[in-house]
């Protein structure tokens, strides 16, 4: 990074706050980013990510607090603080008239100028090559999303910040996308990502930081997150729930256990789920249906950023 | 996905990133401008406009004698760029300056590109005037461009005669005759850019490409409504409607310059406020959209 | 935003300066009527000689009396006006009467009251054109210092 000093952090913010009224989109928000982290921004919507971002971008102005990219704060001074950042906030936006060549030769001179080749390089990068030269009314929302990261990787960053880029991908847009920036991880750059699905960030992330109504309700390796995680939820319907459900709240291990309509609710570890089964089965209960709609992680994310049992609505669980 | 390794050879970086400045800005805007469709038909069709005018005069019996030079379209060649300045000042020009100008702030909120240029390494201050150059680069040279168009549409179907002066001289010299017109479409510019100016205040307070367009549009209207009226006379000085007519005295016998000094004045404080009102709310505004 | 109220606030201080400074004098007065038309009227006259491939002749206006039709307080206001010219040409002593249509820009149409749809043919074309002596168009200097509006 420009000016970047050794073992200084690549973001930092510090009493970050921003406020639309009687809204605090983000509140007093500290935060590091450091040199080759892939970092994670986890969030409901409307918890403060996107407003996060914008800030970092210079689009928007802090209320109070600060944020600085490599000790350069982006207020007043966002081109030096922001000359080796690049990514797009929400969804990325062309113009659509335009072709995806076209756009990115003016991005590219808003740059200061760019080897014409690179273009070609980054648009193979993002398998839009062959499309280069349609315009980008015509591109599908996979399309746009994924020159989105080729707009991005033209300026070469140290930095890549990416808001929810799987947002409103199909099945196998949102699959390329995340081999694109597994493939982008591999080549050391520092990546922050924001999402509201904990198993993608699980499986990019090196750090995360769980915000919730603009306020940080986490901050730190997905490593001690999973370990925090422990219980997963999970949905069990047996032969006779009315019997299960006392087999369950006898059992050591087994916590929260309520009965959910056709289904009994309850959290457990891996191996005390085993040991359940069988118990179970010993008890001359029929399993129909056992399994953990949600992650370990995921649960605890509802929990942190619902403050609620930590189960997820079924259109959460779909997500 | 392609399994290309490109991403992992990026080029080092040996130097700080270049900051592109307002002159960069404005060749991008003026490339996007250009590759607007709507933009190039409506070019087009004013740069033909002229050429169909002249040839419908050519084929009647009657001259459009209520207009300034009218009576001299079928005299002189160099009468068609004066009766087409004539009538565009009254509605055209402001709507030229509304159309390019009243959507080159507003058609970035309407797109959601805001986002997409103010992540480049540009500041907020070069693209604001880096639009602002291009948009009225291109006002001015689409007027000048139609103002070429006529002349030449005249001097093809008509012939160049002497040019006759507002104050009905003959100008034997053709030379001098094309520097008379030439002299008097360049002295409506600074109201046009006072159009233009307007147009982009109100394309950065609104956010909108129709009222971007529609607003300034009404306001020429307004003027020229007033114009007409036995109102105060000083008021009809002090709109932009006013100077636009200034060469007429540039073009008179004996000549008088104070309306287009005059006009230059008001033009001036139009266009300074307008485009200081743009740039502070343009400056201040945070970009929470697309 | 206090820099922006600054600019309006003066901005409309300096419009209001100018506007009250000025507000009394009318662009349209009879003083500039009687001095533009004549010269115009001669011009034209001219013109027209030439056109038709006549000698160009200027006459020479001996007088000019132009009244306003629409203000008949004072002479001053856009609309129509009526002006009358003694002139001579080649020595001869001749008048005419000329209704001058004046709008709110300055300029005005003056046609000829008795021969408004006179044609003469251009010498070089052959073409049938409208006599610019009998109807032309002009221009007054609003900010010239002929104030007079002085009627009758």
């Amino acid at each position: 990074m420009t000016g970047a000093r050794e073992g200084e952090p690549v973001v930092s913010a510090q009493g970050l706050t921003k406020t639309y009224g009687a809204l605090s989109a983000v509140d007093h928000v500290d935060l590091e980013v450091g040199a080759g982290d892939v970092y994670g921004l986890l969030g409901p919507n409307g918890a403060g990510k996107t407003t996060f971002m914008r800030m970092l971008f210079g689009l928007i102005r802090p209320d109070s607090g600060e944020i600085s990219v490599s000790g350069v704060p982006v207020q007043p001074e966002p081109r030096r603080a922001l000359a080796e950042v690049a990514g797009f906030v929400e969804a990325p936006r062309f113009y659509p008239y335009l072709s995806g060549r076209k756009n990115l030769e003016l991005l590219g001179r808003l740059d200061g100028g760019l080897r014409p080749q690179r273009i070609n390089e980054v648009l193979e990068v993002v398998d839009l090559f062959d499309r280069r030269d349609s315009r980008v009314r015509e591109y599908s929302y996979g399309m746009v999303q994924r020159l989105g990261v080729a707009a991005a990787l033209m300026r070469d960053p140290r930095l890549l910040v990416l808001d929810e880029p799987t947002n409103g991908l199909d099945p196998a847009g949102i699959r390329d996308m995340r081999n694109l920036i597994h493939r982008l991880v591999d080549t050391g750059l520092t990546i922050l990502l924001s999402s509201h699905h904990m198993v993608e960030v699980d499986e990019i992330c090196t750090r995360v930081a769980i915000m919730r109504r603009g306020r940080l309700a986490y901050d730190g390796p997905i490593t001690e997150l999973r370990a925090q995680a422990g219980r997963a939820t999970r949905h069990l319907d047996t032969t006779d729930n009315h019997v299960a459900v006392e087999v369950c709240r006898g059992f050591a291990g087994v916590e929260h256990v309520q009965l959910d309509g056709p289904q009994i609710v309850f959290d457990a570890d891996e191996a005390t789920v085993e040991r359940l089964s069988r118990e179970l089965v010993h008890a001359g209960l029929g399993i129909h249906r056992l399994h953990a709609p949600t992650s370990a992680l995921e649960t605890l994310f509802f929990r942190l950023t619902e403050g609620g049992t930590g189960t997820p609505t079924d259109e959460e669980a779909a997500a | 996905m392609t399994t290309t390794s490109a991403a992992t050879t990026r080029t080092p970086i040996t130097t700080a990133r270049t900051t592109a400045g307002a002159g960069t800005v404005f060749g991008v805007e003026l490339r996007k401008l250009l590759g607007q469709t709507r933009t190039r038909v409506v070019a087009t069709v004013l740069l033909v406009a002229p050429w169909i005018f002249i040839l419908l005069v050519l084929h009647q019996d009657q001259l459009p004698l209520e207009t300034l030079y009218g009576r001299y379209l079928k005299t002189t060649g160099f009468a068609t760029p004066m009766v087409v300045l004539v009538t565009a000042t009254q509605w055209l020009f402001p709507l030229i300056a509304a159309f390019i100008s009243g959507d080159i702030f507003s058609s970035e909120d309407n797109y959601g590109t805001y986002k997409t240029i103010l992540t480049r390494s540009v500041s907020r201050r070069a693209v604001f005037w880096g639009k602002v150059t291009a948009a009225l680069v291109a006002t001015v040279g689409l007027v000048i461009a139609i103002g070429a168009s006529a002349l030449i549409a005249g001097l093809v179907a008509v012939g160049d005669q002497p040019f006759i002066t507002v104050g009905n001289l003959e100008v034997p010299s053709t030379a001098h005759a094309i520097g008379m017109v030439a002299e008097s479409w360049l002295s409506v510019l600074p109201p046009l850019i006072g159009f233009a100016s307007i147009a982009m205040c109100v394309s950065v307070l609104t956010r909108n490409s129709v009222l971007g367009v529609v607003v300034p549009v009404v306001i020429g209207l307004v003027f020229q409504m007033y114009m007409f009226l036995n109102a105060w006379d000083t008021v009809r000085h002090a709109l932009l409607n006013w100077p636009m007519n200034a060469w007429r005295g540039l073009l008179d016998d004996p000549s008088y310059a104070e309306p287009f000094l005059r006009g230059l004045v008001v033009s001036a404080i139009y266009t300074a406020v307008a485009l200081t009102i743009a740039y502070v709310v343009f400056h201040r505004r945070d970009i929470q959209e697309g | 935003m206090r820099h922006l109220r600054k600019v309006l606030a003066t901005t409309v201080a300096l419009g209001a300066v100018v506007v009250g400074a000025s507000a009394c004098t009318p662009d349209t007065t009879r003083g500039r009527v009687e001095n533009d038309v004549p010269a115009t009227f001669a011009h034209a006259y001219a013109l027209s000689e030439q056109l038709q491939g006549h000698r160009p002749v200027t006459p020479d206006v001996t007088s000019t009396e132009c009244h306003s039709s629409v203000n008949t307080k004072q002479d001053s206001q856009p609309g129509s006006w009526g002006c009358d010219l003694s002139y001579t040409v080649d020595g001869k002593k001749k008048d005419v009467s000329l209704l001058v249509l004046i709008d709110q820009l300055g300029c005005y149409q003056a046609s000829n009251t008795d021969n408004r749809n006179a044609m003469i043919t251009d010498a070089s074309t052959g073409a049938q054109l409208p006599d610019p002596k009998v109807g032309f168009d002009g221009c007054f200097d609003v900010y010239d210092n002929r104030t007079n509006t002085s009627n009758r």
